[in-house]
């Protein structure tokens, strides 16, 4: 026999996930699954008893309550992960260039759908703040990428004058042909 | 209610969606299921403020919602895994 002060919260998943089921939802004297008008959900203290019996797990009333408002808020809540978990391996999947932030701003959003049970136009709606954010990324990406060709322009441009310029000083004992040689190979003309 | 087990509801409830972050009303929501009973909303600030004052939890405003959010700190973390 357990010690009475067993932590529920503690016992294998599929004990707990049986208990659950049993408080909640319509079963038979045998605890099978049954239709609404062929059953009921358990009262605590027949869980309880069944908890004795075939788990040898005794618990008080006190505590077994408080182990039934933590596995809601739990299920509710391992849901809600699970379904983002989801979102966010099947947009990874599609887009496998997606950014961590975007992912995880999805990721986010369907989290609290679950969580907070929103309604479909508020969820369109933090959706579409998402998408205008990804678009305003995009374009600032873009242009960033424009700065830098233009960079390599000029590096390439300031590169040509520095050949030019050089030709054009060069101290070297040149003819004029010589030196004009030089200057259009600067140019590349 | 004892304050301090809001404190303890407030991180066992950041955990149980970790690594998501929470939504205030929707932590409200399952610290006062966790809690049972009548809300005591003074004891559940005063929590707040002590997993803050602890650093066990943090906050930040989403930009697409404008709504604060809260995740359990690396610290708060380790704190609900003793």
């Amino acid at each position: 026999m357990a010690r009475s002060d067993a932590r529920l919260k503690t016992l294998p998943e599929e004990i707990q996930a049986e208990m659950w089921r049993l408080r909640i939802a319509p079963v038979d004297d045998e605890g099978n699954p049954a239709q609404p008008a062929d059953g009921a959900a358990w009262s605590q203290e027949r869980v309880r008893q069944w908890l004795e019996d075939v788990h040898s797990v005794s618990t008080s009333s006190g505590a077994f309550s408080e182990w039934e408002r933590w596995y809601g808020v739990a299920s509710r809540l391992r849901g809600a992960k699970d379904y983002a978990d989801d979102i966010k391996s099947l947009l990874k999947s599609r887009d496998p260039k997606m950014e961590v932030e975007q992912l995880d701003a999805y990721g986010d959003l369907a989290f609290r759908k679950r969580a907070l049970d929103l309604d479909d136009a508020e969820l369109f709606a933090e959706m579409r703040k998402i998408g205008q954010r990804d678009r305003h990324l995009d374009q600032q990406k873009e242009k960033l990428s424009q700065n830098d060709r233009r960079i390599i322009l000029n590096e390439k441009k300031a590169a040509r004058y520095d050949a030019v310029k050089d030709a054009a000083e060069s101290t070297d004992d040149l003819t004029p042909e010589e030196r004009l040689e030089k200057i259009r190979e600067g140019l590349k003309i | 209610m004892n304050a301090a087990l809001y404190r303890k509801y407030i991180r066992e409830a950041l955990a149980l969606a970790s690594p998501y972050p929470v939504p205030d009303k929707a932590l409200q929501d399952n610290v006062a299921t966790l809690a049972g009973g009548p809300f005591d909303l003074s004891a559940y600030r005063r929590g707040m403020e002590w997993n803050l004052a602890k650093d066990y939890i943090r906050s930040r405003t989403n930009e697409d919602t404008d709504q604060v959010e809260w995740k359990l700190t690396a610290l708060g973390e380790a704190k609900e895994n003793l």
